[in-house]
Parts: C-alpha cells; sequence; structure tokens
C-alpha cells in the first residue's frame, strides 16, 4: 500500500490512456494555478497589495534571469521558461502536502518537461535563427562532430529528466523512511531540506533549460546574432 | 514506477497548455500592470523633469531678471547720483549766486542806509545850521542889513543880462502883471521910490507894485515879477545854502 502511495500508480483509465495520480496532481497544481493568476489577474491594482506584490517581484525575478542571459530574446523564451519554474516549485512542493505526491517523482512526468525542454529548443533555435542556419550548427565546426551533438542533445534532455526524478523520488523516499523510522516530528528538519531542495531542483531545471535554449539562439557568431535579433 | 507513455503525453500536453494559461492569465496582466506602472512613473519622472527644466529655466529667466535689476538698479542709482550732484552743484550756485546777491543788496542797502544816515545828518545839520545862522542872523538883522541888501538888488537888477530882461517883460505887458515885493522891514518911501525906478529901468515901464511886511525874510526882499521870484533875502539865501550843501 505504501509503495502505492510513493510511486506513481494508475487511479483510473478512460479507453486505452491510463490515468495516474500523477497526472491528476498535475491537473490539480494547474487549476490551482489557474485560478491563482485568475484571482490575482482580477485584482491587479495601481497600488499593489501584498499579494500582487509577491506576484510582481516573482516576475520582475524571472525577468532579470532571462534577461541576464537572453537579454534580446527575453519576452518570445519567458513564458516558457516562467512556467517551467513556477510549474517546478508548486510541482516539487505539493509533495508536502499531506495525502498528495509530487508529480515529478514520476519518470513519466520528469521526461514530459525535458523533452518539452528539448522541443521548445528548436523551436526557438529555429524560429529566432531559420531553419538553415539552426541546423547548420550541428555541422559547425566540422560536419564529422554532428553525431555527437545529436547524441549530447539526447544525453542533457535525459539527463534532465532522471535528475530531477532521482532527486525528488530520493525525497519522497527519504521524507517515508524517516516518518517510518522516527515518528512525526523527527523528519520536520528533513522536510525543510525538502523544501530547500525541491527549490533548487526547480531553479536548476529551469536554468538549465534557459541556457540550452540560449545555446541553441546563439551558437552562430554572437555579433551576427545580436545583429538579427536586434532587427 | 515505470515510464507511462500516457502520463508523459498527457503530461506534455498539461504542460503546454500551463504555459498558455500562465501566460495568458498571469503573465500578461502583471506584465501590463509593471508597464503601466513604469509608463506612469517615467511619465511622472519626465513631468519632474520638464517642471524641474521649467523650474531651472525660470529660475535662469529669474536670475537674468534679476541681474538686469541689479544694473538697472545700479544705472538709475548712478544717474541719481549723478543728477544729485549736478542738482546739489545747480542748487549750491543758485545759493551762491543769492548769497551774492544778498550780500551785494545788504551792502547796498547797508550802504544807502549809510548814504540815507549820512545825508539825514547832514540835512539835520544843514537845517540846524541853517536854524543857528537864522536865530543869529535875527540877532544881528536890522534895517541897515536890509538896507544893503536892498542896494545889492538895485545894483544886480542894473547888471541883469538881457535874456532875463527879455523874459521878464512878457509878465509887465500891457500893465496887467503886478510887481509883488515883501521885506523883512518896512520899507521906507525912498526905498520903494530907488526900487520902482530900478525895476522901471529894468522893464522899460513901471508896474504896479504890492509892498507888502514878511518878518520870516529875517532881512532883505523876495520880487514876484510874473513867474519868476528873484530873492535877496537872508531867509532864502539860508535856504540856498543848505540845498546847494546837499
Amino acid at each position: 500500500m505504501e509503495q502505492e502511495q510513493i510511486f506513481a500508480h494508475a487511479l483510473f483509465q478512460v479507453g486505452p490512456v491510463v490515468i495516474r495520480d500523477t497526472v491528476v496532481t498535475t491537473w490539480v497544481v494547474m487549476l490551482g494555478l489557474w485560478l491563482g493568476a485568475w484571482l490575482l489577474g482580477r485584482r491587479l491594482r495601481a497600488e499593489p497589495g501584498l499579494v500582487q506584490t509577491a506576484a510582481e517581484g516573482g516576475v520582475v525575478a524571472i525577468e532579470d534571469a532571462v534577461r541576464q542571459v537572453l537579454p534580446h530574446q527575453m519576452d518570445r523564451v519567458l513564458p516558457f521558461v516562467m512556467t517551467l519554474w513556477i510549474f517546478l516549485v508548486v510541482a516539487n512542493l505539493v509533495g508536502l502536502v499531506p495525502g498528495l505526491h509530487s508529480p515529478t517523482r514520476d519518470p513519466s512526468a520528469t521526461a514530459a518537461l525535458a523533452v518539452a525542454v528539448f522541443l521548445s529548443v528548436h523551436w526557438f533555435g529555429i524560429r529566432i535563427q531559420g531553419l538553415r542556419a539552426y541546423l547548420a550548427h550541428y555541422l559547425a565546426p566540422t560536419p564529422i562532430l554532428l553525431p555527437f551533438h545529436i547524441i549530447g542533445e539526447i544525453t542533457r534532455t535525459l539527463a534532465l529528466a532522471v535528475r530531477l526524478f532521482g532527486n525528488m523520488m530520493s525525497l519522497e523516499l527519504v521524507a517515508l523512511l524517516l516518518v517510518w523510522v522516527a515518528g512525526l516530528l523527527v523528519p520536520i528538519p528533513i522536510l525543510m531540506l525538502h523544501v530547500v531542495e525541491a527549490l533548487v531542483q526547480a531553479y536548476i531545471f529551469g536554468m538549465l533549460a534557459l541556457i540550452y535554449i540560449a545555446s541553441a539562439i546563439q551558437t552562430r557568431a554572437t555579433a551576427p546574432a545580436q545583429a538579427s535579433d536586434s532587427g | 514506477m515505470g515510464f507511462d507513455w500516457s502520463t508523459f503525453l498527457l503530461e506534455l500536453v498539461n504542460f503546454l497548455i500551463l504555459v498558455w494559461i500562465l501566460k495568458r492569465f498571469f503573465y500578461a496582466p502583471v506584465r501590463r500592470v509593471l508597464e503601466e506602472r513604469q509608463a506612469r512613473a517615467t511619465a511622472v519622472l519626465g513631468e519632474a523633469s520638464a517642471r524641474r527644466a521649467e523650474a531651472e529655466q525660470l529660475r535662469d529667466a529669474y536670475e537674468a531678471r534679476q541681474a538686469s535689476w541689479e544694473q538697472e538698479r545700479g544705472r538709475a542709482r548712478a544717474d541719481l547720483e549723478q543728477e544729485l550732484t549736478a542738482e546739489r552743484g545747480r542748487r549750491l550756485e543758485a545759493l551762491n549766486q543769492e548769497l551774492a546777491r544778498e550780500t551785494e543788496k545788504v551792502r547796498v542797502l547797508a550802504a544807502r542806509a549809510h548814504e540815507e544816515a549820512r545825508r539825514h545828518d547832514q540835512e539835520t545839520a544843514l537845517a540846524q545850521a541853517a536854524g543857528f545862522a537864522a536865530r543869529l542872523l535875527e540877532r544881528v538883522a536890522d534895517r541897515d542889513l536890509e538896507a544893503r541888501l536892498l542896494n545889492l538888488v538895485i545894483e544886480d537888477l542894473a547888471r541883469l543880462p538881457d535874456a532875463d530882461r527879455a523874459a521878464l517883460a512878457p509878465a509887465v505887458q500891457d500893465g496887467v502883471g503886478a510887481v509883488r515885493v515883501q521885506s523883512a522891514y518896512v520899507m521906507s518911501d525912498v526905498q520903494r521910490q530907488a526900487l520902482e525906478s530900478a525895476l522901471r529901468g529894468l522893464l522899460g515901464q513901471l508896474p504896479r507894485c504890492d509892498f507888502n511886511e514878511e518878518p520870516a525874510l529875517i532881512a532883505g526882499l523876495r520880487i514876484d515879477v510874473g513867474p519868476l521870484v528873484m530873492r535877496a533875502n537872508l531867509r532864502d539865501e539860508l535856504r540856498f545854502f543848505a540845498e546847494a550843501a546837499r
């Protein structure tokens, strides 16, 4: 029973589609984020309150982080990276809620996020540089390196998925083991570590995604790229 | 724990939907509010800059105007001082002239007063001298003196110039005029005849003669012939002396 709760498991099935608790939790998170964003959007004022100030501070902080890496393409990349950070923070921390488990403990979910990053890298690269220019960077500095580029794309995507999955799953297991061994009060410091680790993993995943996207956009010579960006 | 394609695809779709949701309901509204606030802040800063520029412009204009006022005040003060100096000079010159005129006037008035006093003293002295002489002569005068004066008159009538003779002729023409003879003492008939004889020799005819006694004459005669008066008495002589001394 406990193993059923720790690891992702199917809740129900719609035709050939199996619905796991990971997906349901993700829907809950999405619903919560949508409700929070909707309520916040209705109450935005020129003179911000506490919640609005926190939201504006978060957006400005993420903008600054993205601007430091991609100063000329911030507007295009920001929604994706910001969604990645916000979702991962909430998804990693939702495991602290009794009865819920972090979706990121499921390798299917982390793989989906890693694939989303993989696709976004190519999407933004092609949108900004053009198809020929983007594909040409796989042949640079010499076509002999093409296989290594392809292997690098696959492995870093796989590393993204496995890193997040491994860390979050280990946190869940450690927390569960401590509860089993030491009762309810002792794991509280470990749960604080869980919070820190969840935030760190979200930051790492989002920052790596941002760096991958930036590397895809800025693989060509810097000057022409910047010229095309500014244009 | 194994990989599940359904979960993978659903999570992928969920994430893409979440990207749209957050972009539509979170990022865009917050970004719009931030941009509006930034725009307001920029507008406020711009307005503040404009007001500052305007204030600096006003300050510069005020300082320039103040400097102009200072220069104008300096010029006005210099003009005023120059005008005051000129006015002071003019007034001082006028005062000096007035003072000179007043000094001259005082000097003239003093001289005139001095002359007047001198003349008054002289007149007083002459009057007193005439009075003293008259009182003296009144005491020493007598018929003999008057007789000698009559003789002098008769001699003078005989030596009278022709011009005076011609002037006396119309007064007694046609016997209309009369000769009035005043004397301090009553003249004797001899004296009257001698005088009438002298007048006949002078006028060519004997006019009517009225003889009167006038003691104020002290001694001597006063003869009125028409418009002419011949004075040969001490009173008139004293008056002549006094008037001639003036």
